[in-house]
């Protein structure tokens, strides 16, 4: 360890840190004060980069592929949605309208082809009677309100199910989750919301399925985890 | 086929509608953000969560970006700053214990120096967060100080003198200068736990921790 520069008053350090980082030379007494800055400043430019998960950026591209895809069926002006703040503000997309029109056409006949290719509910209310109706509003989401929904809507929640955050605390619990629906361990998500299917609240993931354009949107209850997976809906779109 | 077009060239063709062209952006800047992005949150998990989130909001608002900024300090920013929103949630959402525990993941080089390496990572973590950020972006990332100050939005002044007393900290830490040093100089004193910014407005309280002397233990 270097012992500090002897001819350095206290509090200068900082001061002299300042200094050496725009280059200029050190003071007397400075010298190894100098000498530990450049040390350091040697070590973070050596440090590599923390190594990326595997299937990151293959995920990354599912995300932006499921964000396009959903961009193109919904010809809604899109809804103001909660942006990371300091970034820009939401705003139409200048996408060329023609290939849009030609997009939302082919997306539209791929959709119902492949509408509703498995569809499980869950529902643990006595047969023959009314859903109950929700007695009280799912804890309340950092990111707003759930969406409602009906199984009747599932298939056509996938642009509910970007972007939006499901406020989960613990990655590690929504990953013992994902596994519990047969999915690899460190399954990302390329989306997440909270909602109210049927009347009762969980979260809705949508799951890249590996296949171009085909994602999966799961709904489970928060009763979900290792081996429990309170599946509330699970259906295939796309493709 | 490499695509060989700019950074600036893809988002203008993204703008356009040319659907290769932003999937071309996330495989240039994925790994470069996450890691940007784990180094701030100090968490793997929610970094990759907030890589996905910034690289979803950049897809959708790419008409915005006016070139007043690379593309490379425009995804950056939007990383940053949605790193401190979850920062925000984190800290109002949770009470769990903080812990020293590193969660980056260090490359598997038996040349490396793994212990340098974690050392760097660990005591990078306890700098306060604006330190840590500008510490990152221009000595880790490269970043020129204007290119970092884009990015934090803040002055180039500013980023000057967190990096430097950044920097200063890290050389204690990391045992380039002998820690008594630090007693009559630094601020924060070294019975004060490392928490938070430097003053702002708005500033984020960042995770932080007890610190832990080069030589072991807490203080």
């Amino acid at each position: 360890m270097t012992d500090p520069a002897p001819g350095a008053r206290d509090g200068d350090a900082p001061d002299a840190a300042e200094r050496h980082g725009a280059g200029a030379a050190p003071r007397p007494g400075e010298e190894e004060l100098f000498a530990a800055l450049d040390r350091t400043r040697a070590d973070l430019a050596a440090a590599p980069r923390p190594v990326a998960p595997e299937g990151l950026t293959a995920s990354l591209l599912a995300a932006v592929a499921a964000e396009a895809a959903a961009g193109a069926v919904d010809d809604d002006p899109p809804a103001r949605r909660r942006v990371a703040p300091g970034s820009v503000t939401p705003s139409r997309r200048r996408v060329g309208s023609s290939r849009r029109r030609r997009t939302v056409a082919a997306l539209a006949v791929a959709a119902t082809a492949a509408a509703v290719l498995a569809v499980v509910v869950l529902g643990t209310g006595p047969a023959g009677t009314a859903p109950p109706a929700p007695t009280a509003a799912p804890a309340p989401s950092p990111t707003g309100a759930p969406v409602v929904l009906t199984s009747g809507d599932l298939p056509q929640a996938l642009r509910a199910g970007l972007g939006g955050r499901d406020g989960t605390a613990d990655p590690a619990a929504r990953a013992a989750c994902l596994v519990a629906h047969g999915l690899p361990a460190g399954t990302v998500p390329v989306g997440s919301r909270a909602v109210v299917l049927d009347g009762r609240p969980g979260t809705l993931y949508v799951v890249a399925t590996g296949r171009a354009a085909v994602f999966r949107l799961l709904v489970v209850g928060p009763g979900c985890g290792p081996g429990s997976p309170d599946t509330l809906g699970d259906v295939t779109v796309g493709g | 086929m490499d695509d060989t077009r700019s950074d600036e060239a893809l988002l203008a063709a993204h703008v356009a509608g040319d659907p290769s062209a932003f999937p071309e952006l996330v495989r240039r800047y994925s790994e470069r953000l996450w890691a940007f992005a784990t180094r701030i949150l100090r968490d793997s998990h929610d970094a990759s969560d907030v890589v996905q989130e910034s690289l979803i909001s950049a897809y959708r608002n790419a008409s915005r970006w006016r070139g007043e900024a690379t593309v490379n300090t425009w995804l950056h920013r939007i990383v940053h700053n949605s790193s401190l929103d979850r920062l925000r949630r984190r800290r109002t959402r949770t009470a769990e214990p903080l812990t020293d525990a590193v969660d980056v993941p260090l490359h598997r080089d038996p040349i490396l120096d793994r212990e340098r390496v974690l050392a760097v990572e660990e005591a990078l973590g306890r700098l306060p967060l604006a330190q840590r950020a500008a510490v990152v972006l221009v000595d880790m990332e490269g970043m020129t100080v204007a290119e970092a100050a884009a990015v934090l939005e803040i002055k180039e002044g500013t980023v000057k003198s967190r990096a430097a007393r950044g920097r200063y900290r890290l050389a204690q830490l990391l045992g380039h200068l002998r820690p008594e040093y630090d007693t009559a100089s630094d601020p924060v004193g070294p019975t004060a736990r490392i928490v938070g910014n430097d003053p702002a407005p708005g500033g984020v309280q960042a995770p932080g921790g007890q610190v832990r002397s080069p030589s072991g233990g807490d203080r």
